[in-house]
């Protein structure tokens, strides 16, 4: 007499079960085919076995699997989320974009979510979609900022997004103000100032209002080793503020070039331009601070550290700065705490100075 | 409202730059030129370095040391030398050289017959009275250690280093200073050192990144080299010494590299803390807690690092009240990039970084110092800023960057209101004239009044500076006596002349490898007397003198007050027979 079909089913998912907490997904696998002939329609035998099979690597057999599980069952988000994953490992990228977006977003499982992002984020890119791709890594970086792998992701995208717009600047107009100022960073990011500096000149000649020029110039000019250049950033920076009353980063550098040269009275002007124009300046807020603590104002310094900290919990000169103050003050145990935080970002910054170097050349030895 | 409360900001700020001015602002007189008479001084000496400086051990001796070490009231002047890497793997030396100021504008070379020509690799040179004899000795810091020169009294010096106990010390030293930091009047030593270096597994010239500079192939380090700790000695008075670096918590347990160390009282607690400069690293301020401990509160007193945090490359240290309030500040050379800081000392080691608003930062952004003081070059009763520079890499001159190897020197003048005005491109072809300066010291060579600049140059000859065209002012100066320390390490004193009230201390070691003279010297400017000088001795006792006429030398011993020099100078010992 034959067996009744649910009844087998039954047995078979017993055994598969047992499989698959022995660790035996290989003998669980035949057990789902039997599973599936008998009923097409068993949702959990199509989901298993298209699973099981995705994990062995056999995605052209697990995907007919899989989408016959959501064909039943919609909101199988996990399976829906390996079959675009394995669509695009077998050259279906459109298919696996759109499982991939639909299962993203409702996807609970973290280490899963991660994965289906990242095959997502690749395709976006190959797509040249960089600006989804970017969108994205950034979402990941939230959910996982402790994963190594998505900030090289979004390194990777961040640059391919220069190159493009290098290469489409390079299309539009070769010989433009604003290939030369491109170029002057390009030269700059890899330390060759005299060279940059020559870019952003000839940038400033095509055109002496090109946004940004008269600033890129002065934090070159302001950085050289040279004496004579270092002298021309003061007038660079008003160059910039000429062009652009309100450019908040122009207010700030040219402060800090008045206050190195003892014009305190003029930085201090400055730096509050710059705070007014942008409110959450760390840097701005921290020097106007030392212009306060310089000319015996250290009172007024106080709120203005804790402020740039409330900005930028990681400016250790702010830190620095307000440890002192604090002591000064009589709080002990704010300037310890103060001391402590910056210390603990001194040695993240260390650790970072370190790493770098090691990328930047041998140093079996030093 | 915004406009309102900025208008209010620059009034306030007027008025705390006025509150900060106490004397009146200094006219803008002529300004003091500094001749060179090296020529006319009849020394002849030559400091040794290779070329290239491939290795950075070839970039840093050069100390100059003024020791009065006959004690016939004139200082005498010796000059430390060192091989390069090359000489020294072949076992050749470099010759040091001590000159006897002949009291004529002169100075003799007696290195054969006092014995201090090979100490060693010699980086600097510092005085102390380690057995309290009244006769200075003279320690010699070294790449591999210390070399301690006992004065015989007889114009020659005996290396005692071992029957001292500081023939352990095998590192790379640098600066080193005496003083009595536990008040049992006997001298101790503290001794900083740099990297561990060995040269016969040195880093090979440009090759990695720490061996480049904007681009440029050159000597590796000090970014990336390990350092080695320091070491405090305690003077156990029977001419040894006993190590207490970690029992005292003055050992460097993070082995950073150490330059320049000092001693000086800078809370004004009667006891003597200790600060060390360190190449790229934070200083230390180890405020003595007494019974022999110390700790570090370099951060908290806000000596560390720059004004932003940032650690610098602190080389030579200067020590000053050129505010006239009774407190040392401090002066650091650095590298260039960074800047010659003036950490203004408020109290209570309490200091904050007025480099910028003082006027001394801006001009010393491009070059790299070493040797500083505070001087009062002009007589004029206010302390004046000197510092000489040079670049450690020669492979500068030929990359286009802006930077030569050679630099000018710096003069700063006291503007008596906490500000320094830049004269140095109007003090004379002296100041001017780029050179590789490393050792500083000041002193009056001659006995008028005037303070004489003696530089260390690493390539070459050393220089003596006069300062010449000044306007007639007055001064006066002191020769200290201890009752305990004969020497007087520490000792302070205070001058009130009218308006006026200088203070200034006996120290061992300081600016960059360097030991200026131990005599103190006032500048008066049109004050022919003195009302009152108050002397702290180290014994902890105080004594007060009336007045005093200017323009004289005056010896004091602690209790007996203004005595004949003869009194307190120690007495040539019969020869041997």
């Amino acid at each position: 007499m034959a067996q009744d079909p649910a009844q087998k089913i039954g047995e078979l998912e017993t055994q598969v079960q047992k499989h698959l907490q022995e660790q035996k997904p290989q003998l669980a696998i035949p057990l789902l085919r039997e599973i599936v002939s008998l009923d097409a329609r068993n949702v959990n035998g199509q989901a298993n076995l298209g699973v099981l099979l995705f994990f062995q690597g056999d995605y052209t057999e697990a995907m007919p699997h899989m989408r016959t599980a959501l064909q039943i069952q919609p909101d199988l988000w996990r399976v829906q989320a390996l079959l675009g994953i394995a669509e695009k490992r077998t050259g279906n990228p459109k298919e696996a974009q759109s499982d991939l977006e639909r299962s993203f977003p409702n996807l609970d499982d973290p280490k899963i979510r991660i994965e289906a992002g990242l095959e997502l984020v690749e395709i976006y890119t190959a797509g040249s979609h960089l600006d989804k791709a970017l969108a994205l890594s950034g979402k990941l970086q939230e959910l996982a900022p402790q994963n190594s792998r998505i900030p090289l992701v979004t390194y990777e995208i961040s640059r391919q997004m220069m190159y493009h717009s290098l290469l489409s600047l390079m299309m539009v107009a070769p010989d433009s103000a604003e290939m030369h100022m491109l170029m002057g960073g390009e030269l700059g990011r890899q330390g060759e100032h005299a060279a940059a500096i020559a870019q952003y000149r000839e940038a400033i000649r095509l055109n002496p209002k090109l946004p940004g020029a008269h600033f890129e110039l002065a934090e070159q000019l302001r950085t050289s080793t040279d004496a004579a250049l270092n002298a021309q950033a003061e007038g660079e920076y008003k160059a910039a503020l000429q062009v652009n009353p309100y450019d908040e980063l122009s207010w700030r550098q040219l402060a800090g070039v008045l206050s190195a040269k003892g014009d305190y009275q003029t930085a201090d002007d400055h730096y509050r331009k710059a705070i007014a124009l942008q409110p959450r300046d760390s840097e701005a807020k921290t020097g106007l601070a030392i212009t306060l603590i310089s000319t015996n104002r250290s009172s007024e310094a106080i709120p203005l550290l804790e402020s740039a900290l409330e900005d930028d919990p990681s400016n250790m000169a702010a830190h620095y700065r307000l440890s002192i103050l604090y002591r000064r003050a009589g709080r002990t145990a704010d300037a310890q705490r103060e001391l402590e935080s910056f210390q603990h970002y001194k040695e993240v910054n260390d650790k970072l100075g370190k790493v770098f170097k090691q990328l930047a050349g041998p140093s079996d030895r030093l | 409202m915004p406009f309102k409360r900025h208008i209010i900001g620059l009034i306030l700020l007027g008025i705390c730059l006025q509150a900060q001015r106490k004397g009146t602002v200094a006219p803008a007189g002529p300004v003091p030129q500094l001749a060179d008479i090296t020529a006319s001084t009849k020394i002849r000496f030559r400091h040794l370095s290779s070329p290239d400086k491939k290795y950075i051990v070839e970039s840093m001796s050069g100390g100059v040391a003024l020791i009065d070490y006959d004690r016939d009231g004139w200082p005498d002047i010796y000059f430390t030398n060192a091989p390069d890497v090359d000489m020294q793997l072949a076992g050749k030396k470099a010759p040091s050289a001590l000159f006897h100021n002949n009291h004529d504008g002169t100075f003799a070379d007696v290195t054969g017959k006092a014995g201090v020509a090979y100490p060693c690799w010699a980086n600097g040179a510092v005085a102390g009275d380690f057995n309290n004899d009244g006769w200075p000795d003279l320690l010699v810091t070294c790449f591999g250690g210390v070399v301690l020169y006992r004065n015989n009294g007889n114009g020659t010096f005996t290396d005692v280093t071992k029957q001292a106990g500081l023939a352990a010390d095998t590192f790379w030293a640098m600066g080193a200073a005496f003083g009595d930091y536990d008040g049992d009047g006997l001298e101790d030593l503290f001794v900083s050192h740099y990297a561990a270096y060995d040269l016969h597994d040195l880093p090979a010239f440009g090759a990695m990144v720490n061996c480049q500079y904007y681009g440029i192939k050159v000597q590796c380090g000090p970014a990336g080299l390990k350092g080695s700790p320091d070491n405090l000695y305690h003077n156990n008075g029977d001419g040894t010494f006993t190590d207490v670096s970690k029992q005292a918590g003055v050992h460097d347990p993070d082995n950073l590299l150490g330059l320049t160390a000092i001693w000086s009282d800078f809370n004004n607690d009667g006891k003597l803390d200790l600060f060390v400069a360190n190449d790229g690293a934070n200083n230390y301020l180890y405020r003595n807690d007494g019974s022999g401990r110390f700790t570090d509160v370099g951060y908290q007193a806000g000596v560390a690092l720059d004004e932003n945090g940032k650690a610098l490359a602190n080389m030579g240290v200067a020590l000053g009240d050129y505010l006239h309030t009774g407190r040392f500040s401090i002066a650091i050379t650095h590298f260039s990039d960074q800047y010659l800081q003036v950490l203004r000392n408020d109290g209570e080691m309490n200091f904050n970084d007025i480099s910028g608003v003082s006027g001394i930062a801006h001009s010393t952004l491009h070059l790299v110092g070493w040797g500083d003081a505070f001087c009062d070059i002009d007589n004029d009763g206010w302390l004046d800023l000197i510092a000489v520079n040079g670049h450690v890499y020669p492979q500068v001159d030929d990359a286009n960057i802006g930077v030569r190897f050679r630099e000018p020197s710096l003069l700063f003048l006291n503007q008596r209101d906490g500000t320094f005005r830049d004269v140095s491109d109007q003090a004379g072809s002296a100041v001017k004239l780029p050179r590789v300066g490393r050792g500083l010291a000041i002193g009056d060579l001659f006995n008028d009044g005037l303070q004489e600049v003696v530089v260390e140059n690493l390539d070459g000859e050393p220089s003596v500076w006069r300062p010449q065209a000044i306007p007639p002012h007055h001064w006066i100066n002191f020769e200290l006596a201890g009752s305990r320390d004969k020497l007087a390490l520490n000792a302070r004193v205070k001058v009130t002349t009218g308006k006026l009230e200088q203070t200034e201390e006996v120290r061992s070691g300081g600016s960059y490898l360097s030991q200026s003279g131990f005599r103190l010297h006032f500048g008066l400017g049109d004050y022919q007397r003195i009302d009152k000088v108050e002397i702290r001795w180290p014994s902890g006792g105080t004594q007060v003198l009336g007045r005093l006429e200017a323009d004289r030398s005056y010896c004091v011993q602690e209790g007996a007050g203004i005595v004949p020099c003869t009194t307190i100078r120690p007495k040539t010992p019969p020869p041997p027979q």
